[in-house]
């Protein structure tokens, strides 16, 4: 179908265009005659010239291709010249012959090479999905959720009467588990259940400083996120993102998360405090932790989000709109 | 409501007699660590509510529920996710997934609470429901409150006397206050029906509180008083 669309239009190329020529123009019979020659004298080298790139160009043998694709070329004009000698009787020379076939096979060929270069992108993509998912069911398979989370509830049980605060951070580390591994899969969730896995984080996270350092943490929420769905475990990243670069103990740090619904979109930013690179840290740029979680944007939310991720003074800041992302991609 | 507690660990079994003994609008009558004690116990009538463990030896959860011919409202407690669950088609009040924190329990037993007074009923609006704030519970007829505003992560409940600020989403709010007379008349506010003072251009006069109010959600509140008055 695609071939065809793609050789209708060539076709329609040639019938088409030039409006004065010396004698006025040929009529439509003659044009339509002299596209169908082209295109009798192009598409049998140019289908012929996607088996050698496969054979030969995908494989690394290039000097064996540009030869071949040399001697598929002349012999096929020279085939050509003799067949049109034969019905018509005027004479065409072989490289005027080859100046047509040429250029044609290989624009061909490069519109074929990119398409496929495109699937097998989106092949590695669906691959690394795939070795995800599978990671996910090892980890699932070796887990037995009824075992962990009796367990966890026996613990919270425990530690209720002598360390409630000990009790809160086990259940919710719990609930926060128990979202990443079992139901992080699900198309879709309610927007206010990832944001009751942001509270959990948020919470979680704050256990890890004390009172006394100078550490700021906010989380505004729309009050009306109703009706509003999004892909599991798509906001989290970017909280923890920013926890993990934007808090130093030993400095005045912040995290500040806001998140609003319009009717038909939602807005998060991430904000946090900027310290200078860690002596002996790994010299990792900032924002690679983002790579994953912008990867999965594109995916599930081609064309419906705009994330922006930017620095100054001293604060980095995570801007993402969303639209409708009850919809996206991803049903 | 006179309820029941089935779960085979002792340790999930007394988080939840402490839960219970906690609300006051609950009794508990039983408590079983197999199904089949408490299978028997329950078909001979007078329990309101059970709480239920899925996984349990002998009998699951699930069967029990399956074998009772007249089942009481039913939450299920279990150490699954709710997803797993999906495919069963239970007909529960709630799930509750462990560890169980008292917030959400609170959660569940009003809406149990709620369902078992009909809601929608002629005594719905007059139901108990019990806020949580900070550590105390408030038992609180649902009459008598007059709003519910957000603010952050908590919604404030306005009674004439006082106001009790939960930890909960409006959304939370909203089911709390299900089978009352309530409107949400704007994106942070729910109000009484039964408190209404004055409505004008911008804004409605519940006890002392103006509450902004837009074109659409007036109308739709004056549209709810009419019906009410009917």
């Amino acid at each position: 179908m695609v071939h065809a669309g793609l050789w209708s239009g060539f076709a329609l190329l040639l019938i088409l265009p030039e409006g004065s020529r010396p004698g006025g123009p040929p009529p439509w019979a003659e044009r339509v005659v002299y596209a169908l020659g082209i295109l009798s004298l192009t598409v049998p080298p140019a289908y012929a010239h996607f088996v050698l790139v496969e054979r030969c160009l995908l494989r690394g043998r290039y000097a064996l291709h540009v030869a071949l694709l040399a001697v598929m070329t002349v012999a096929w004009a020279a085939l050509a010249g003799a067949v049109f000698q034969s019905w018509t009787g005027r004479q065409m020379s072989v490289a005027y012959l080859a100046a047509i076939v040429l250029p044609v096979v290989l624009f061909s060929s490069a519109i074929k090479v990119l398409g496929e270069v495109g699937r097998q992108r989106s092949l590695i993509e669906e691959a690394r999905a795939k070795q995800l998912q599978a990671e996910l069911d090892l980890l699932k398979a070796q887990v037995h959720p009824h075992f962990l989370f009796n367990t966890l509830n026996n613990l919270f049980g425990l530690a209720r009467h002598g360390a409630p605060a000990a009790a809160d951070g086990i259940a919710r580390l719990s609930h926060l588990l128990r979202y990443m591994i079992y139901e992080s899969n699900r198309e879709r969730v309610e927007l206010e259940r990832e944001v009751e896995q942001i509270r959990r984080l948020i919470d979680l996270e704050k256990l890890r400083f004390s009172t006394t350092d100078d550490i700021r943490v906010t989380l505004d929420v729309d009050p009306d996120l109703s009706d509003v769905s999004v892909a599991p475990m798509l906001l989290v990243p970017f909280v923890e993102n920013a926890f993990k670069h934007g808090i130093r103990r030993s400095a005045p740090s912040f995290v500040r998360v806001a998140l609003t619904a319009e009717s038909r979109s939602i807005r998060f930013a991430v904000e946090n405090s900027l310290h200078p690179p860690r002596a002996g840290a790994a010299d990792e740029p900032r924002g690679t932790g983002l790579q994953n979680v912008r990867r999965r944007l594109e995916l599930l939310y081609p064309g419906a989000h705009d994330l922006v991720v930017g620095e100054a003074g001293g604060v980095f800041r995570v801007d993402l709109r969303l639209d409708d992302p009850t919809a996206g991609s991803g049903r | 409501m006179r309820c029941v507690i089935v779960d085979d660990e002792p340790l999930a079994l007394g988080i939840l007699r402490d839960y219970v003994s906690r609300v006051p609008l609950l009794e508990c009558v039983g408590e079983f660590s197999n199904g089949l004690d408490a299978l028997a116990f329950i078909e001979q009538g007078n329990v309101d509510l059970l709480f239920l463990d899925i996984n349990m030896p002998e009998l699951t959860g699930l069967q029990l529920l399956r074998s009772l011919s007249h089942p009481p409202l039913v939450i299920l407690t279990t150490a699954y996710s709710e997803y797993a669950l999906a495919g069963y088609d239970l007909d529960v009040v709630d799930y509750l997934l462990k560890p169980i924190e008292f917030e959400r329990f609170l959660k569940a037993v009003n809406k149990a609470h709620g369902l078992a007074h009909g809601a929608g009923g002629s005594d719905a609006g007059d139901r108990t429901v019990v806020l949580k704030s900070g550590a105390k519970l408030h038992p609180v007829r649902l009459a008598d409150i007059q709003c519910a505003q957000a603010a952050g992560n908590y919604v404030a409940f306005c009674s004439a006397g006082k106001e009790i600020l939960a930890l909960m989403t409006m959304k939370d709010a909203g089911e709390v206050l299900s089978g009352g007379d309530f409107v949400r008349v704007h994106r942070s506010y729910f109000v009484n029906l039964r408190h209404v003072e004055v409505i004008d251009a911008a804004a409605v006069v519940v006890g002392k509180r103006r509450i902004p109010i837009a074109d659409r959600q007036r109308d739709e509140l004056i549209r709810a008083l009419r019906a009410r008055r009917r």
